[in-house]
């Protein structure tokens, strides 16, 4: 079987099996539902996972409805997979596939329709990895945007989800709007909207400003989706009350999807602009700030969704350090970051479920001391911290390895401290609460008034009844061993996953094999990976552990600085709005100032 | 004439967004977000428009006759289908907000604290 046929497989499976799914949930019993969904999502899970072993050798160039390039032009919309695409696409199936496991049976699904928007959930996100035609990456975007903010509101109920599904819909429509105005710029710049085809015509000389312009609105977009500073204020919010099955795949595979794009967008069509360096520094500048504040706010959490939210805001920002360095060493390790940091997320957001399931609540002073009886989720907690703090043998290390040696060879160790702060804080955030919630340990925060900071949200399951159901620790468990399995990957196929970030990172390659053209490839220019692995991960973890002692045991908090933080994120839709503008004004500013 | 419609595109962005950023009501976000929409529809447009050209159809008219770009109606045609779909999820949002709360005043909804 041709590996082009594989293409199409899962987006066509997952659309088929939602609608069989919403057509027959009126007769089907639960279980047969959950199957059919569990069993698409596994479907596409062995399809993408074919294609990245068959595209190890030559990406392969998917064209819809065979509309091959005539003379050097491309007029149809081209899939173009590669390995870096397709293991995107096989995290999010196999995220998706947990999350549906995850909320087989106990989680109230109306008539079907959860499976189904999970479902093309996943359609969505594997499209959007596959694909290199812009306009349809931005349909993609849509797509996956719609499902979320249905999925965010989904406990129609809740005065609070529906707020939170809302702020969400409107933050990331705007953004999808910057991104279509940037992208009708480049259609008139360059009269395609091929990635390669706008490459191609973005190598000649001129239109400078214009290309710079579009550049930064179409990443807009894409960095809402992954919520850098100061787009990010909508992931908080949605996280907070959006089904835990949900809020697994948003940090496990949606946010780092976004910087996925951002990535593909850059080396496609603007590697070969003069756009690069001045671009570089603005999101090098938004990912420090990411880091920084996502970590600061992780930590001021009581709230274990919203603490985990901001986890990822933060190391989302570590992962746009790595891909805004433009280098392949460094985009290895983000990419590698991804991986092993959406697994240990998606772990994460199972154990605060499995809390939830059992005790009706995620704020932290609540569930003090509650759950010492369940010493196994302590321990995928523990596990998934661990990866969280970028220890060995989990994926995070590696990832976080290489983009430290990227940071020093380029002149920018102080990043490189911010970084293991970023970390420092968000894992001993995340243990603090871990260690109060199963170990007991310390005194015993103040409780909040009900209702307030996550307490008392109401389970989003049936009533438990003695142990933990299987359907909600085994995904938990299979996601921290998934993440220790990308670490133990990476300790076999290193130079391989650095080999093929640097042919993604190679102009000339997509111009070659999507146009036809009769470019010389160039060898990919792979540099020397210095041997030893620094010692930072031993750092961040001895800090992290010793931030949730102090934290437990002497009540250390985050002064003015975090009142001042939290009274920005205590805003309304209309506030988000407002730096959303700011912050593609002072962008497009900066760049089109800086590259001048 | 495309920089009038660079100029309604560019007007239309911003009367939208002004209107977002200080919106009192999910409905009034809800057509500002359609203005910024339609922002959007204009450029995608204004750029596919050629002067003195006819519509893209070519049936019984010489095949070099200049016509505008129909990629861009194309474009635009999906962006609308895109848009009606996001305004109707919010404003189904909107209603369930307006019924567990009686309001739809962003500020009358507690800020999500953690």
């Amino acid at each position: 079987m041709d590996a082009a046929t594989l293409v199409p497989i899962p987006l066509l499976v997952g659309v088929l099996a939602s609608a069989i799914v919403l057509g027959g949930s009126r007769w089907l019993p639960r279980l047969a539902i959950d199957l059919v969904a569990i069993a698409a999502a596994v479907i596409s899970l062995a399809a993408c996972a074919l294609l990245v072993a068959a595209s190890r050798e030559h990406a392969i160039v998917y064209w819809a409805g065979g509309w091959q390039p005539r003379g050097g032009v491309a007029i149809g919309i081209s899939f173009y997979v590669d390995p870096t695409g397709a293991l995107l696409a096989t995290l999010a199936c196999a995220l998706i596939t947990g999350a549906l496991v995850y909320s087989a049976r106990y989680f109230e699904a109306f008539e079907g329709r959860y499976h189904a928007t999970m479902l093309l959930f996943l359609v969505g996100l594997v499209g959007f990895s596959l694909t290199l035609d812009l306009f349809n990456l931005l349909v993609w975007f849509e797509l996956i945007g719609v499902v979320a903010y249905a999925l965010t509101g989904y406990h129609r109920a809740d005065a609070s989800a529906v707020q939170g599904g809302i702020n969400f819909a409107v933050t990331n429509s705007v953004g999808s709007f910057v991104s279509l105005l940037g992208l009708a710029l480049l259609y008139g710049h360059t009269g395609a909207l091929n990635l390669a085809q706008i490459g191609a015509v973005v190598a000649r000389p001129g239109g400078d400003t214009l290309e710079a312009v579009a550049v930064v609105f179409v990443c807009t977009g894409l960095l809402v989706k992954a919520a850098i500073v100061p787009f990010h204020f909508w992931l908080a919010d949605a996280h907070a009350v959006a089904p835990t099955a949900a809020s697994i795949v948003f940090s496990g595979v949606m946010a780092e999807l976004g910087l996925f794009g951002v990535a593909r967008v850059y080396w496609s069509a603007f590697a070969s602009s003069n756009v690069g360096p001045a671009l570089s520094n603005v999101l090098i500048g938004l990912a420090v700030l990411t880091v920084l504040i996502g970590a600061l706010m992780c930590f001021a959490q009581q709230h274990l969704k919203r603490m985990l939210a901001f986890s990822t805001i933060s190391h989302g920002g570590l992962m746009l350090v790595g891909i805004a360095l433009f280098e392949p060493r460094a985009l290895a390790g983000a990419l590698v970051y991804m991986a092993g940091y959406g697994l240990a997320a998606a772990a994460l957001f199972g154990c605060v479920g499995i809390l939830l399931h059992r005790f009706g609540s995620v704020n932290e002073a609540r569930l003090h001391a509650s759950a010492g009886t369940m010493l196994g989720v302590f321990v995928v907690f523990v596990l998934a911290v661990l990866a969280l703090a970028g220890a060995p043998p989990f994926g995070t290390f590696y990832g976080r390895d290489l983009i430290a040696k990227s940071l020093h060879e380029s002149g920018l160790t102080w990043v490189d401290h911010v970084l293991t702060f970023g970390t420092i804080l968000t894992a001993g955030a995340v243990l603090r609460a871990g260690l109060r919630i199963f170990l007991g340990w310390g005194p015993a925060p103040r409780v909040p008034e009900p209702g307030q900071r996550g307490d008392v949200i109401g389970p989003e399951t049936q009533p438990p009844h003695g142990r933990i159901p299987v359907v909600l620790w085994a995904p938990a468990a299979a996601f921290v061993i998934g993440a220790a399995a990308v670490g133990g990957a990476m300790q076999v196929w290193q130079p391989e996953v650095v080999e093929q970030a640097a042919a993604f990172a190679q102009p000339a390659r997509y111009a070659h094999d999507v146009l036809g053209a009769a470019v010389a490839v160039p060898a990919s220019v792979v540099p020397e990976l210095p041997g030893g692995t620094s010692p930072t991960w031993l750092l961040d973890l001895c800090g992290a552990i010793a931030l949730a002692l102090l934290a437990i045991f002497a009540a250390v908090r985050i002064p003015a600085v975090g009142r001042v933080l939290r009274a920005i994120h205590a805003g309304d839709v209309s506030h988000y709005i407002t730096w959303l503008f700011v912050g593609v004004a002072a962008m497009t500013a900066i760049v089109v100032g800086l590259g001048s | 004439m495309t920089m009038i419609a660079y100029g309604v595109a560019f007007w239309l962005f911003l009367a939208g967004m002004y209107g977002l950023c200080t919106t009192r009501n999910y409905l009034h976000a809800t057509a500002c977000l359609n203005v910024v929409q339609s922002a959007t529809y204009v450029l995608l447009l204004g750029v596919g428009y050629r002067a003195g050209a006819r519509a893209p159809v070519f049936k019984g008219v010489p095949h070099d006759a200049p016509a505008v770009d129909p990629v861009e109606q194309a474009l635009t045609l999906t962006d609308i289908v895109v848009g009606a779909a996001v305004t109707a999820l919010i404003l189904s949002l909107a209603v369930q907000a307006a019924k567990r709360k009686g309001s739809i005043d962003p500020r009358e909804f507690r800020p999500l604290q953690g």
